[in-house]
């Protein structure tokens, strides 16, 4: 515990410094009302992301990924935490100064078919956010639109065509052409590729680390496919049930992975090669189960390695080597012994 | 079973959209055919006209579809109904819209097995918790109990899967069994399809459009790609020496983890059928050349192994020439 405190004071430093920390999110907490229950949707989630660096969020649905990244565009307010963007406390700007930061960080959603607007033509969708910051200059809008076209490699000539006109792959570069529009630091992508064929989905992805190289831009990218994280991300975390299990270099997730839960996740994908099938080492119980107690390690039930204090107290997030904090009781055991 | 050219036309309002373009394949007792292609390349149709499903205006323009000595599509309504369930049954994409949301499982599963099989009502009790428990649900009295909306994703999918499995059918359908599932259900899911086959010795038709589930599961493998079946192959041969460059172009494509991509990529996007003439790939193809407005046959290369391609084969002369224009 000590030791996570001590990298947050660094962090804090980075910001003031206006380098390194684009994002730093801190103890984020969010409950959901249902009725007469609370349910806990992120419970004290930690995370940064550098300028020019890709995150990726994993984890099976219903973990809070979602949630996370609504909290962070300033979609909802959290109730408790702090969310700090280009070293500005968003939860404390108000009205022009919130909506000016805010400009720096857009997201890209998963369907664009259903987040396009079905009555106006692509080329409307994508200068409405540049003119809802900038003056209307109608000369420098359309080179503006071009110029976005062009990045995200579509054809101008699709600008007067309506979302449903074009193809699953098209309406995903025109969701990428609009979150790009107001020249921002940082997108959000909640599974932007999920849905595609994938042919598609390779050009996409493709499309997404050219603008990471060119326009150093950052991303929190939500997944749940390890495969595609693995291409584009520098980091990853991996959430469980509102919590972060694990944070490590993208690097190690093949064979560094330390969380059991990481660890099933990497063997429940599919082998990419006959002669390699049936899940060698599968090793996990059940599914996510709905949380009655909010108590100990909440990956504990399905969990093969889990012991007595795993149903009794938290496991904190422990860095065992830079950049890669796991939370879970047995690796302290095994660190400590080591 | 054994399918024979079939060709699937949707007659729309101005033009009419040929689904599936003749395709053909077999698959024997105890054996596991993958069908892979993108999403609007035939597959789910082909799949439902197997069962004799096909919703008006869909129609099967010809072609021949062989069921245990039996042309499926000669049949009355009323053997067609004799057919499914108890010879073929599907799994579906999404069961949540499969199922019906007003019924209790255990309603539906005892009417499924009422229906085709000759059972009292206590058999037939005994009966839907045995297959309960053999697609890997414990709690079997409370899930008989509660309602589809109850039950989590993976749940959902293996009461389907117990439907399916309800009168022993001989040949199981399974169209993206796992696509609306997490990559941990998903691994269970194929497990389960894996060990039910292997207990039961059923013949099965996956569809997807994912590699990894074919890989896990296929014995043969059929490429699709615009309502044609551009290869087909054992899985080995498929993955080994793909020799169309459809195949080629998704296996490149798929993401690995800790490996990254293949490499090559190609700029254009699927497009919509528009001629019925040529090959249908040739819009997106690197290797296109003149031969290719002409649509090509299917050939075998190899002992089982077809490629509707003009390059595929080293020998074909086209082949020979085509590679001294590339070169």
């Amino acid at each position: 515990m000590p030791e996570r405190e001590e990298n947050t004071e660094v962090a804090g430093m980075n910001v003031l410094n206006g380098n390194g920390r684009l994002l730093e999110i801190k103890d984020l907490i969010k409950y959901y009302r249902r009725g007469r229950k609370l349910i806990t949707a992120l419970d004290s989630v930690s995370l940064h992301v550098d300028r020019g660096e890709a995150v990726g969020l994993v984890g099976e649905s219903g973990c809070g990924k979602s949630t996370l990244a609504r909290l962070v565009l300033g979609l909802g307010p959290p109730d408790r935490g702090s969310i700090l963007f280009d070293a500005a406390d968003m939860l404390s700007l108000r009205g022009e100064a919130l909506r000016r930061k805010r400009k720096g960080i857009q997201i890209v959603f998963q369907d664009c078919g259903s987040v396009l607007n079905p009555r106006l033509t692509v080329g409307a969708a994508i200068t409405e956010p540049i003119a809802n910051f900038n003056p209307p200059d109608s000369v420098c809008l359309d080179k503006k639109l071009k110029y976005l076209f062009e990045m995200v490699g579509l054809e101008k000539s699709l600008a007067d065509r309506f979302p449903h006109q074009l193809s699953g792959g098209q309406r995903q570069r025109v969701g990428i052409a609009r979150a790009l529009a107001p020249e921002p630091f940082m997108l959000v992508c909640d599974e932007p590729v999920s849905s595609l064929d994938v042919s598609v989905q390779s050009q996409i992805i493709d499309l997404f680390l050219e603008l990471k190289k060119g326009l150093k831009l950052s991303y929190l990218f939500i997944s749940h496919d390890l495969a595609v994280v693995n291409q584009i991300c520098d980091r990853v975390a991996v959430m469980y049930l509102g919590r972060l299990a694990e944070v490590m270099p993208v690097t190690e997730l093949v064979s560094g992975a330390m969380h059991p839960y990481t660890q099933a996740l990497v063997s429940a994908i599919p082998a990419n090669n006959p002669e390699k099938r049936g899940f060698p080492c599968l090793q996990l119980r059940g599914e996510v189960l709905p949380v009655v107690e909010r108590r100990g390690c909440l990956f504990a039930p399905r969990c093969v390695e889990a012991q007595s204090c795993c149903y009794e107290t938290v496991p904190c997030l422990v860095e065992i080597s830079p950049g890669h904090s796991v939370a879970c009781h047995n690796i302290k055991e095994k660190t400590k012994t080591s | 079973m054994r399918v024979e050219n079939i060709k699937i036309d949707f007659p729309g309002k101005n033009s009419t959209v040929r689904a599936v373009n003749g395709v053909s394949f077999a698959i024997k007792a105890g054996e596991t055919l993958g069908i892979i292609g993108e999403s609007g390349s035939g597959k789910s149709v082909t799949a439902l006209a197997l069962l004799g499903l096909l919703e008006k205006p869909g129609r099967v323009l010809e072609g021949r579809i062989i069921y245990k000595g039996r042309d499926v599509l000669l049949l009355s309504r009323k053997e067609k109904q004799r057919l499914r369930g108890r010879e073929m049954a599907m799994v579906f994409q999404d069961p949540l819209t499969s199922l019906n949301p007003v019924l209790t499982v255990g309603r539906q599963l005892t009417d499924v097995l009422r229906r085709h099989l000759e059972l009292n009502r206590h058999q037939t009790r005994e009966r839907a918790l045995r297959l309960l428990q053999s697609v890997g649900l414990g709690n079997h009295e409370g899930i008989m109990k509660s309602f589809p909306f109850q039950l989590s994703g993976g749940m959902r999918q293996r009461v389907m899967l117990a439907l399916a499995l309800g009168a022993n059918p001989s040949l199981l359908i399974a169209d993206e069994p796992t696509t609306a599932l997490d990559v941990t259900v998903q691994a269970q899911i194929i497990r389960e399809l894996h060990r039910l086959q292997q207990e039961k010795g059923m013949a099965m038709l996956v569809i997807t459009h994912n590699w990894g589930v074919v890989a896990e599961l296929a014995d043969r493998v059929g490429v699709m790609y615009n309502g044609r079946l551009v290869e087909y192959g054992s899985i080995v041969d498929i993955f080994n020496h793909p020799a169309h460059p459809y195949t080629h172009l998704i296996l490149s494509s798929v993401p690995v983890l800790g490996k990254g991509r293949k490499g090559i990529i190609n700029i254009h996007s699927p497009v919509s059928r528009v001629t019925l003439n040529g090959c249908s790939f040739a819009p997106r193809c690197m290797l296109k050349g003149k031969h290719c407005l002409k649509a090509p046959l299917s050939a075998e290369i190899s002992p089982g192994h077809f490629v509707a391609c003009h390059l595929a084969g080293i020998d074909s002369a086209i082949a020979v020439e085509r590679r001294r224009e590339l070169a």
